[in-house]
Order: C-alpha cells, then structure tokens, then sequence
C-alpha cells in the first residue's frame, strides 16, 4: 500500500472524485422540489415539521427514517431553517436515471 | 520500438482532444441548464470541472501513462452522469443516457481499451447496484433484473466494438509507425549511398581528368622524342667525330696526367722512403735516450729515497731538541718562585734587624741615663755606673752587630736579583731553543712534503719515460712499415706508367675506329 499510493495517487483521487460526484448527482436536494429532512438533533417527524413550516413548505410525508420527513419547496427558503435546527437536506424525488417525482 | 512508443503520438492528441472535451462539457452545463430552467446548473458545472481537473492536469504535464488514460476514462464516465442529473426535473432526462455512447467513443483516441473496460464497469455496476439496493433510482415503477442486464449486455457489446476498433487502430497504428521508422533508416540509407555515389562519381571524373592529361601528355612527349629522334640522326655523324676528337684529347690529357701522377708517385716513394728511414733513426736515437732518461730517474727516486731516511732522522733530532728545551724551560720555571721566597725572607730580616737597631739605640740611650743617675747618686750608685757601662758596650755591640747583618742582607738581595736575571736569560735562552726546534721541525715536515712529491714526480717521470721508449719501438716499426709501402708504391707506379702507355696505344686504334665508322 505504501509504493501503491504515490504511484497511483492520481487514479486513487480520480475515483475519490468519482464516487463524490455520484453521491452528490444521487442525494442533492432539488432547487424547488421533493426534499427530505433528516434531523441531526434526534428530532422526530412531527418535531422537523414544527420548525419546517417556518420555510413556507408543504408536508408530503414521513421519510424512510425515524427522525426524517419529506417536505415540498423551496431549497434556499428551507436551507437557513433546517441549518438552525440541526437538519439535513437531501432529495425526495428518488430519480437518479428515472423519472418519478414523489413516492 | 514498443507498441507504447508507437502509439505514444496518438496518445497525446487523444489525451488533449479528451481535456478539451471535458473542459466543454463542464462549461456548457451553464447555458444548457440556463435553456431547460434548471436550478442545479452551478452545482453540475462545478462537479463537471471537478471530474475533468485531474485529466486537464494530466494534459498541461503532458502526461499520458497509464494511469492518465484511466483518469479520463473516469472523467469521461462522469459525463453523463452530470447532464442526466442536469435533467432531472426534465422531460428528457433520460433521453440525455445517450451521452453516454458519445462519451465512450471518444476513448477510442486513447488507444487503449483499460479506460473503456473500467468506464463500461462504472456505468454496468451502478446501474445494478441501484437495482439491488435502490430499484426506484434506476427504472421507477418498472425495474427489473432481466431490463438491468440488458442494459448491461448492451454496454459490454458496445464495449466489444470499441475495443476491437481500438486494437485495430493501435497495431495499424504501430505496423504505421514502424514501417515509417523502416522507411526512414531505408532513406537514410539511400542518402548515405547517394552520398557515396556523389563521391564516387567525383573521383571517377577526377580520374577522368588524370587519364586525359596524362594521355595528353604522353603524346606530347610522344612528339617529342620524335623530334629529338630525327635531330639526333641528323647530328650523330658530326657529334662522333666531336665526340672522338673530345676523347682523344681527354684521354691522351688524361693519360698524361696519369703518366705525371705516376711519376710524382714514385718520387713521393722515395721521398717517403728516405723520411721513413731518418724516421727510424730518430725512433733508435729516441730509445735510447728514453732508456737513458730511465736509468736517470730510477738512480734520482734512490736519491731522494736517501734524502727522505737524511730528513727524517733531522726530524727526529730536532724533536729531541725542542723535548730537552721543554725540560730546561720547565726546571728554570721552578727555580722563580724560591728566589721571590727569599726575597720575601731577606725583606722580613730586614725589619727584624731594622727593630734590634732600634732597640740597641734605646738601650743605649738607657744606658746613657742610668750613668748619669749614676753619676748623680755618688758612691752609691757606683756599681750600677758599671752595669750601665756594660750595658752601653752591649748595645752598641749590637747595633755593629745589626750594620754587618745589613750588609750581608744586603749582599744576599743583590746575589738573588743576579739570579733572577740569569734565570730571565736562560727561559729566553731556552724559549729560543724551542723556536729554532719548531722552525727546524717545521722545516723538516716541508722537506719531507717536498722529497714526497720528488718521488712521485720521479714515478711518473719514470712511467712517461717507459711509455716514451716504448712509442719510440712502435715508430720504429712504423716507419719500418712506412718502407714498405713506399716500395710497394714505387711497384705500383711503375705498373701504372705500363697500364697508361697500353691505355694511350688502344684509344688511338679505338679512335681510328671511331672515326672510320
């Protein structure tokens, strides 16, 4: 491993890049749009819909964890909240090669 | 050559073309996104660049190993992947997955088929992976395995393809690049034999040029000696008569001078035959007087053989001499210090005696106040009137008593400065004795010097004396040679004055040949 690194340091940082492009294509929330909410604070479904309403979204419903939700809106107005409130900001609309909007 | 060497060049124009491509696509996502309404626009541009930076690096390096040609092929599988998520709230999302064959056909120019196989498994692996563990990512509602795989054996046989037209290339590619190499050493070749024709043909007219002026010149001279020919024939009768006239009279001079040198042979003979006779002469007279000088020298070594035994015993004389000196000179030495003891000695008597007169003079004194007293007392002092008489005669006994004393003391002094003197005399007596010894043995030292070099100049005169008597036996017998050869060259002459006259006698019949022919 430690000849293999310096030798193939940029193909190992290529790949690294790789996978960081793919993650970001797969879990970047959209401008305006399905976006799920994951609490860092531990809150739960009904907590995160309490401080997301201050970011004038719509609720759409529990997302596949327990301290997530999914909202309809606007990324930059929910961006600052969820930021204060210890949240996440992720896609709802699962479509990374399809095309689906809400599950 | 290598098959990486050959394909190098391609390499490099596929490397920079791929850079180029990627650095568009990063910067077309912004007015693309712009024209469809996406607000994901930024962050694909930025991802966009971030995949190409590692290939554009790689490029302005100039580098294009391995491990470059699989950095672009995963940037080149990014591609895609970037516009589908660009397209995402988009009608023709998935229409954009047709990138895809752009994006893979374009690693045809790196002539290398490990970035398509690796860019093929990305695409292949994330497609079944979201199957298996996020199905609604990759077909929404209707995934399935057997959609998935198509989709797979799709990728693999347009991998096929490419690949295959990828090997094609490359070893047209390297079968181009080696028959050029081929071509070139085949001209360089060629070059290098027109070259050497050039040279060849540059000597071959040289010797052209040779060939003509030597041929040139072997008619002129041709000509020539055809001239001279006819002119020779013209001339040879006139020139033998010349020519027998020139003999005759070089030979009949030269026949004369011969004669003349015979005759000044002979006489030179003679003249060196009598030389050689008063030279032998000489050389006896030379002997003998060498012999003479000989007993000479030996009776003169003799001579100063004696005078060497005479001056040695002088030697041995005067040694003695200057020992008995030392002696007398020593024992003269010892004598100074008892005469200044009793100069010493005669002084102190002299005080001593100079005290008893002065004690006589006070006794008389004391004997002439104890009469007076005596007088002065009468009859009583009558008896010691004559003790102070007797006292008187007493002291002035002593006082004549003390003058002799003096006298003799005296006498002593002048007896010890008269030995003294006469000791002075005999150190300087005996100082000179030392002198002439040493001036004698001094003498005697050069003499003897001088009778040494005597007798080694009467060796060496005696060695030259032998060495003369024997080159005077060696003239001897050379002029006694020096005889012979003057007869043998009066002989000689005389055969030769016989040669001349023969020789006079067939150049007249010769020249009377000549001359008729």
């Amino acid at each position: 491993m430690t000849q293999a690194g310096p030798r193939h340091g940029l193909l190992l940082a290529q790949g690294f890049i790789a996978i960081l492009v793919v993650a970001i294509v797969l879990l970047a929330p959209p401008a305006r749009g399905a976006i799920l909410i994951v609490s860092l604070d531990g809150d739960d479904a009904g907590g995160i819909a309490r401080w997301a309403v201050e970011g004038d979204v719509r609720l759409v419903g529990a997302g596949p964890m327990a301290q997530s939700l999914v909202v309809y809106g606007s990324r930059e107005a929910l961006l600052g909240t969820a930021l204060r409130h210890g949240g996440v900001l992720l896609t709802g609309a699962f479509t990374a090669c399809g095309r689906r909007l809400a599950r | 050559m290598t098959r990486d060497e050959a394909l190098a060049p391609l390499r490099l124009v596929g490397m920079r073309a791929i850079a180029g491509f990627l650095l568009a696509n990063a910067l077309l996502v912004l007015p693309i996104g712009w024209l469809i309404g996406s607000g994901d626009s930024g962050l694909a541009a930025l991802l966009g660049m971030l995949g190409a930076a590692i290939p554009l690096w790689n490029c302005l390096k100039g580098r294009i190993d391995a491990q470059a040609r699989l950095c672009s092929g995963i940037a080149l599988a990014l591609c895609p992947m970037i516009y589908v998520y660009l397209f995402r709230s988009h009608p023709w999302q998935m229409d954009m997955h047709m990138y895809f064959f752009v994006c893979f056909s374009m690693m045809v120019l790196l002539c290398d088929i490990k970035p398509l196989l690796l860019s093929a498994a990305i695409t292949v692996l994330h497609h079944l992976g979201f199957h298996l563990w996020l199905p609604d990512w990759v077909f929404p509602g209707s995934g399935s395995v057997g959609r998935v795989l198509l989709h797979g054996f799709l990728v693999a046989c347009e991998v096929a393809i490419i690949a295959t037209a990828v090997e094609l290339i490359s070893r047209r590619a390297v079968t181009n690049v080696q028959a050029r190499a081929d071509a070139n050493r085949a001209l360089e070749r060629a070059e290098e034999a027109l070259i050497q024709t050039d040279i060849a043909r540059a000597r071959a007219e040289q010797a052209l040029a040779s060939s003509r002026a030597a041929e040139a010149r072997a008619e002129r001279e041709h000509a020539e000696r055809v001239a001279a020919e006819a002119a020779l024939q013209e001339l040879s009768d006139e020139r033998r008569r010349m020519t027998a006239d020139q003999i005759e009279a070089n030979i009949g001079a030269l026949v004369t001078d011969l004669q003349s040198v015979t005759e000044n042979i002979g006489r030179q003979a003679e003249d060196i035959s009598a030389v050689s006779a008063a030279l032998a002469d000489q050389a006896q007279g030379l002997s003998a007087s060498s012999a003479s000088a000989v007993s000479s020298i030996e009776g003169m070594a003799s001579n100063s053989d004696a005078l060497r035994a005479s001056i040695d015993s002088v030697g041995h004389n005067a040694r003695s001499a200057r020992r008995v000196a030392d002696e007398t000179a020593a024992s003269i030495a010892t004598l100074e210090p008892g005469i200044q003891i009793l100069t010493r000695e005669v002084d102190a008597a002299r005080v001593i005696l100079s005290m008893v007169s002065e004690i006589a003079s006070q006794s008389n004194l004391l004997a002439l106040n104890a009469a007076i007293e005596a007088a002065r007392s009468g009859e009583a002092g009558r008896g010691f009137s004559v003790v102070a008489g007797e006292m008187k005669q007493m002291a002035n006994a002593t006082d004549r008593a003390a003058g002799e004393i003096g006298i003799k003391l005296a006498g002593i002094v002048q007896a010890a400065d008269a030995f003294r003197e006469l000791i002075a005399t005999s150190t300087a007596h005996a100082d000179e004795i030392k002198a002439s010894s040493g001036a004698i043995f001094d003498a005697v030292a050069r003499q003897e010097t001088a009778t040494l070099a005597i007798t080694d100049g009467a060796e060496r005169m005696l060695a030259k004396a032998v060495d003369t008597d024997q080159r005077s036996k060696a003239l001897t017998q050379v002029a006694a040679r020096n005889s012979l050869i003057a007869s043998d060259a009066e002989v000689l002459a005389h055969q030769l004055g016989e040669r001349a006259e023969q020789l006079r006698a067939r150049m007249g019949g010769l020249l009377a040949d000549l001359r008729a022919a």
